[in-house]
C-alpha cells in the first residue's frame, strides 16, 4: 500500500471519531436543553397567567390526541371549526397509538399536580385505569342532555359508579368484508341478511372447492382476536363474564364447526397483516375495523369487496368496539373550554364532521343520517357499520379485563383450532374466572 | 518502567470493565428475574419456570431451536467448505465472486426478510413462478410443516454461508503450496488431495468454524419469527412472553428471562462441550 | 471423472457459471427488495400483485419521500445513524488503545501471553451471551441510567457485541507493528503517548478500518437488541420489522433498502479489507 493510502485511511478514521464524538455530545446536549427551556417557557406563561398579567387572549386548551401526524391534515378542518366557532386554540398533541404512553404522561402530570393537558384520548381498554386521573363531567353532559342519544354500547362504559368520566371520541367497530366476486365464483352470495348458518355453509364450500379455507379471522394471541369473539357471542345472547352460557356453547359450537374451514395462517394473523390478504385474494371474508376500507381503495379492489353488517346468529347481530374516549385532565387548568371541546366533538355536527373528513364511525346515529343527505355514496359504503353499531357488546368494565381477555382467546384456541368440546372448554374457563375475579 | 506496565493494565481493564458492567452483570441479574415472582416477594421462587415448562409452546421452541443447530450447522459448513474451496482456485470472474459473497454477511437481516417474506408467501414469487409455469401454485410454503422448517433452514443457510466461506478460506491460504506440489509429485489424485491434505490440515479451521457458528445459530431469531411463526424459538418465545408482561400477563418478565437464561446455557454447554471434545 | 485441470476451456465454464448462479441467488432478493420499495401499493396488495412480475407495472418515488420526510422516519434515520457511528467511535476507542497495551504486554514477560489468552476467551465469551439474554436486563440497567431509549443506550449495546471482534482485528494488526518504530520516536524526543498517535496509529489504520466498519454493519443491521432496550425511539431495522406487514410493506422495503445503500458502499470498499489474516485471528485462542 502507498503511503498516500495510509495517510487517507487514517484522516477518514479520525474524522469519523471526531463526527461521532461531536455529535453525540451535540444530541444529548440540544435535547435535554430543548427540554429545559420549553419547560421553562410554560412555567413562565403559567406565572404570568396566574398574576393575571397577561391580557385575557383567546382561550386555549392542550389536547394530547391519539392521532398520528400524519392523519392530522383530514382532522385539521374539525379542529378548526371548533376554534373559530368558539374562538379557543387547540394545541394538539401527537400520540398516534401510543395509548398507553398518554395516559402515564396523564397520571404523571396529575400526582404532580402539573396540569399540561386539557383534554384527553383514552383508550378503551384503560377506563377503569384512568377513571381516577379525569374530571367528572356527570354535571356538563347533564347539561348538555344528548347522553341518550348515544350508542348505548359505546356510551354505558364511560359512566362508571354513577358517575360520568368518559364521553366516546369514535365507535370504531367490526364489520364484515366480502369478496363477492370470489364468491360468486364458488356460487355462493352474501347479503344483509346472512346468517352465522350461511358463513359456516360458505366456508365449507369455498374449502371443498379450492382445497384451502378462505375465511380468515385476526387469532393472533395476545391481540385483538377478543373483540371477533364478541361478534360470536353477542349474536348468540351471551356476555363476556359467564363463560359457559347456553348462549356461548351455541356459539362455540359454530366457531368449532368453523374452525376446519378458516385459512391456516389465521392464527398469525392481527390487525396489520389480515387487510392484505383480503386484497390479494388470499382470503374471501374477514371482519375488520373501518381502516380496511381505506386499504381496500387504495388496492384499487373497492368493486370487488364489499362491506355487510355481522352475520346474525340466533338473537340477532354482535360486534364490539374501540376508537377511545375523550376525557378532561384531573390537573387541568381549563376545564369549561374543555368541555366545549368535547362537546363539540360529541355532538351531531362534530360526529359527522369526523365520519366526512376521516371516516370514523360517529357514536350517534343523527350523523350518518347527516351523512345519507349530503354524501350519499359515501353512506352507502360505510353504512353497514352504522348498522352494526347498534349492536355493540362493551367490555365489561372488571379491573383484570386483560386476564378476562387472554382467558377468552385461550378458549377460542383450544376450541376452534385444537378442536376440544365447547362445553367443558367454557366451563373449566369459567372456573378459572372465578378464580381470577375472586367472585 | 512500572508506570508503564500500570498504563498498559489500565488501558486493557477499560474494555474489560465496560463488558463486565453492561453483559456480564445484565446477564446474572438475568438470573435473578427468571427467579422473580410479579408481586416482588424476596423469596426466589420458581413460579416462571413452572408456567414455561407447563405450556407446551416451551418445549416446542426449545425442540425447534435444537433443530434448527442440527439442521444449519451441517448444511452451512458443506456449502461454506465448496464455496471456499471454489474461492481458492485461480478463475476468471474470482474477483467478482468475492465481492458479491461478502454480501449476505452485511445486508442487515431484516432487509433480507423483506424479501423473503416476499418470495414464500403466498402470492410470491415463488408462487407466481409455478402458476406461469402451469405448476399448482397454491402453495403454503410458510405454513406446513415440515416445508417451512425447509425453508427456513435454507434461508438460514443463504445467510451464513460467505461466513463459513470467508473462515474456512483463511485456513485453506494457510496451507503451504509446497505440500501439494509434494503430493503432486506423487501422483495423488484431486480426491486424495483434499482427502488427506486439505481436510486434516483444515480441521483447526473447520472446528473454529463449527464453534462460532454453532454458538450464532442457537441465537436465530428473526426469521422463523417472521416468516413462519409456526416455529417457536427460545429468543422468539422469550421476546413473546417480555412484551406480554405490560399486557397480559404479569409473571411476563421473569418467564422471559427463564426462556433466555437456559437458551444461554445451552451455548455454554455446547461450547464447552464441544472445546473439549476437540482439544483431545 | 473430468479432469477439470486437463480441459481448460470446460473448466472455465464451469466456473463462470458457478459465479453467475451465485450472484443471481445473492442479488435476486435485493432486487425483490428494491422493486418493491419503488412501485405503488396497489402492485404489492392488489390484484396486479399476482401473479409477480420482474419489471414494474408501476413506479413512484413517494415511499423514500416519506422516510426522508415523515418525522418518526426521519428520527429513525438519525437515531440509526448516530447510535451507529457512536458505537463504532465507543468501540474503536476502547478497543485500540487495549489492543496496543495488550500486544506490548505481551512481548515483555510471560505475564503477558497469560493476559492475551484472557481476553481472547473473553472476547469469545462475550459471544456466547444471546442478545436477549443480555438485552432484557441491560434494559433495566439503562432505564436506571437514563439511558434506556437513547442514542447513547442504543450506542453502548451494539458496542457490547462489536467490542469484542475490534479487540481481535485491533491485537492482530498491532502485533504486525514492531515496537522499535515507536522507540525511534521517542529516541527522536517524543513521548510514548506522542509516539503512539504519530508513528502507530498511522500504521494501524487498515485495522482501524476493518473494525470500523465492521462495527458499522454490525450495529446499523443489528434487529434484536434495539427491539428490547429502546421503547419510543426505534431504529431502522425495527422500523422494517414492524412494517413488514402486508399493507406496509412497499414502506417496509423502501426503508430497506435505504438501509441497504451504506451497506453496499461499505462492501465494496470493505472488499480491500476483508483478509482472511484478520479473520484467523478469531481462531488463534
Amino acid at each position: 500500500m502507498s503511503v498516500g493510502n495510509k495517510t487517507m485511511d487514517w484522516v477518514l478514521v479520525v474524522l469519523l471519531i471526531v463526527t461521532i464524538i461531536v455529535s453525540g455530545v451535540g444530541i444529548y446536549y440540544t435535547s435535554t436543553v430543548m427540554d429545559k427551556l420549553s419547560e421553562v417557557s410554560d412555567a413562565v406563561d403559567a406565572i404570568a397567567e396566574a398574576m393575571g398579567v397577561t391580557p385575557p387572549t383567546k382561550g386555549k386548551i392542550t389536547w394530547y390526541a391519539a392521532i398520528l401526524e400524519s392523519e392530522y391534515p383530514y382532522y385539521r378542518p374539525i379542529v378548526e371549526e371548533f376554534e373559530e366557532t368558539y374562538n379557543i386554540d387547540v394545541d394538539v398533541v401527537f400520540y398516534g397509538g401510543a395509548w398507553a404512553e398518554l395516559l402515564d404522561k396523564l397520571k404523571a402530570e396529575v400526582m404532580a399536580d402539573y396540569g399540561v393537558a386539557d383534554v384527553v384520548t383514552i383508550d378503551d381498554f384503560f377506563l377503569p385505569t384512568a377513571k381516577d386521573y379525569v374530571a367528572d363531567l356527570t354535571s356538563y353532559i347533564d347539561t348538555w342532555g344528548e347522553w341518550d342519544q348515544l350508542y348505548a354500547g359505546k356510551r354505558d362504559p364511560g359512566e362508571i359508579g354513577g358517575k360520568k368520566y368518559f364521553v366516546g371520541w369514535r365507535a370504531d367497530c367490526l364489520t364484515t368484508y366480502v369478496n363477492i366476486e370470489k364468491f360468486d365464483d364458488n356460487g355462493l352470495t352474501w347479503n344483509d341478511t346472512s346468517t352465522m348458518n350461511d358463513l359456516l355453509a360458505a366456508a365449507e364450500t369455498i374449502y371443498n372447492n379450492e382445497g384451502t379455507g378462505r375465511i380468515g379471522m385476526k387469532a393472533k394471541k395476545y391481540e385483538g382476536l377478543t373483540c371477533e369473539i364478541a361478534i360470536f357471542i353477542k349474536a348468540y345472547g351471551g356476555n363476556y363474564t359467564t363463560f359457559n352460557s347456553t348462549a356461548n356453547v351455541q356459539a362455540f359450537a359454530l366457531l368449532k364447526q368453523l374452525g376446519p374451514y378458516l385459512h391456516p395462517s389465521s392464527n398469525t394473523w392481527d390487525e396489520g397483516t389480515i387487510p392484505a390478504e383480503m386484497t390479494t385474494e388470499t382470503i374471501y371474508f374477514d371482519f375488520n375495523w373501518p381502516y380496511q376500507a381505506d386499504m381496500i381503495k387504495t388496492a384499487e379492489m373497492s368493486d370487488v369487496i364489499k362491506i355487510f353488517p355481522t352475520p346474525n346468529g340466533t338473537v340477532g347481530r354482535g360486534t364490539t368496539v374501540g376508537g377511545g374516549y375523550l376525557a378532561i385532565s384531573n390537573a387541568s387548568r381549563h376545564k369549561d373550554d374543555a368541555w366545549k371541546f368535547i362537546q363539540f366533538l360529541a355532538s351531531k355536527r362534530g360526529q359527522y364532521l369526523q365520519l366526512q373528513h376521516i371516516g370514523w364511525l360517529p357514536i350517534r346515529e343523527d350523523a350518518w343520517t347527516e351523512l345519507q343527505s349530503k354524501d350519499p355514496d359515501k353512506y352507502d359504503l360505510l353504512s353497514p357499520y352504522g348498522e352494526s353499531a347498534k349492536y355493540i357488546l362493551p367490555r365489561p368494565a372488571v379491573e383484570e379485563y386483560t386476564q378476562l381477555s387472554s382467558l377468552w382467546q385461550d378458549v377460542f384456541w383450544d376450541i376452534v383450532f385444537d378442536q376440544k368440546d365447547a362445553q367443558a372448554t367454557l366451563d373449566a374457563a369459567q372456573a378459572d374466572w372465578k378464580t381470577i375475579s375472586g367472585s | 518502567m512500572k508506570s508503564e506496565q500500570v498504563m498498559y493494565w489500565v488501558l486493557i481493564a477499560i474494555p474489560v470493565v465496560f463488558i463486565i458492567a453492561f453483559m456480564v452483570y445484565p446477564a446474572v441479574l438475568s438470573v435473578s428475574y427468571s427467579f422473580s415472582h410479579p408481586e416482588g416477594t424476596a423469596i426466589p421462587n420458581t413460579l416462571a419456570y413452572k408456567q414455561n415448562f407447563a405450556d407446551p409452546e416451551f418445549s416446542k421452541a426449545i425442540g425447534y431451536n435444537l433443530l434448527l443447530v442440527a439442521a444449519t450447522i451441517p448444511f452451512e459448513l458443506l456449502t461454506g467448505l465448496f464455496m471456499a474451496l471454489v474461492l481458492s482456485k485461480q478463475f476468471i470472474g474470482r474477483g467478482l465472486l468475492r465481492a458479491i459473497m461478502i454480501l449476505p454477511i452485511t445486508i442487515p437481516e431484516v432487509v433480507f426478510l423483506v424479501s423473503m417474506k416476499t418470495m414464500f408467501g403466498e402470492k410470491g414469487v415463488v408462487n407466481s413462478m409455478l402458476f406461469n409455469l402451469g405448476l399448482p401454485y397454491n402453495n403454503l410454503w410458510l405454513v406446513y410443516s415440515p416445508v417451512n422448517f425447509i425453508i427456513i433452514v435454507l434461508v438460514e443457510i443463504w445467510r451464513t454461508t460467505p461466513i463459513c466461506a470467508l473462515l474456512i478460506l483463511a485456513g485453506i491460504q494457510s496451507i503451504p503450496a509446497q505440500v501439494y506440489e509434494s503430493a503432486s509429485i506423487d501422483r495423488a489424485t484431486v480426491w486424495m488431495k483434499f482427502r488427506h491434505i486439505t481436510l486434516p490440515l483444515l480441521k483447526p479451521a473447520i472446528v473454529a468454524t463449527i464453534l462460532l457458528r454453532g454458538i450464532d445459530a442457537f441465537k436465530i431469531f428473526a426469521t422463523p419469527y417472521v416468516l413462519s411463526p409456526a416455529i417457536p424459538t427460545m429468543t422468539g418465545y422469550a421476546y413473546n412472553t417480555y412484551y406480554l408482561r405490560f399486557a397480559m400477563n404479569p409473571v411476563g418478565l421473569a418467564r422471559a428471562a427463564v426462556s433466555a437464561d437456559i437458551l444461554a446455557l445451552f451455548i455454554i454447554v455446547f461450547s464447552y462441550a464441544f472445546v473439549r471434545y476437540t482439544s483431545r | 471423472m473430468i479432469h477439470l485441470k486437463r480441459r481448460p476451456l470446460l473448466r472455465s465454464a464451469a466456473f463462470t457459471l458457478l459465479v453467475i448462479g451465485v450472484a443471481f441467488i445473492i442479488i435476486f432478493p435485493l432486487y425483490v427488495v428494491t422493486k418493491n420499495a419503488f412501485v405503488e401499493e396497489k402492485e404489492i396488495i392488489g390484484r396486479l400483485a399476482w401473479p409477480w412480475s420482474p419489471i414494474p407495472q408501476t413506479f413512484t418515488t413517494k415511499w423514500v419521500y416519506h422516510l426522508l420526510t415523515e418525522s418518526k422516519l426521519v428520527s429513525s434515520l438519525t437515531l440509526t445513524i448516530f447510535s451507529t457511528l457512536l458505537s463504532v467511535g465507543i468501540s474503536l476507542l476502547l478497543a485500540t488503545p487495549a489492543a496496543w497495551a495488550l500486544v506490548r504486554v505481551g512481548g515483555k514477560r510471560r505475564t503477558g501471553f497469560r493476559a492475551t489468552g484472557f481476553i481472547m476467551t473473553f472476547a469469545v465469551m462475550s459471544r456466547m451471551f444471546p442478545s436477549i439474554t443480555v438485552g432484557i436486563p441491560l434494559a433495566v440497567t439503562l432505564m436506571r441510567l437514563m439511558l434506556h431509549d437513547t442514542v447513547w443506550g442504543l450506542a453502548i449495546g451494539f458496542t457490547l457485541f462489536s467490542l469484542p471482534y475490534s479487540l481481535i482485528v485491533m491485537k492482530s494488526q498491532f502485533e504486525t507493528i514492531p515496537p522499535e518504530l515507536e522507540e525511534a520516536a521517542m529516541v527522536d524526543g517524543y513521548s510514548r503517548f506522542s509516539a503512539f498517535i504519530k508513528v502507530t496509529l498511522p500504521a494501524a489504520a487498515p485495522g482501524m478500518a476493518t473494525a470500523a466498519i465492521f462495527s458499522f454493519l454490525f450495529a446499523w443491521g443489528e434487529l434484536t437488541l434495539p427491539l428490547l432496550i429502546t421503547s419510543a425511539n426505534r431504529p431502522l431495522s425495527v422500523m422494517i420489522w414492524r412494517y413488514l406487514r402486508g399493507a406496509t410493506m412497499a414502506q417496509g422495503s423502501a426503508i430497506a433498502f435505504i438501509q441497504l445503500i451504506p451497506v453496499l458502499i461499505f462492501t465494496y470498499v470493505l472488499q480491500r479489507f476483508l483478509k482472511p489474516e484478520y479473520l484467523a485471528g478469531a481462531f488463534k485462542y
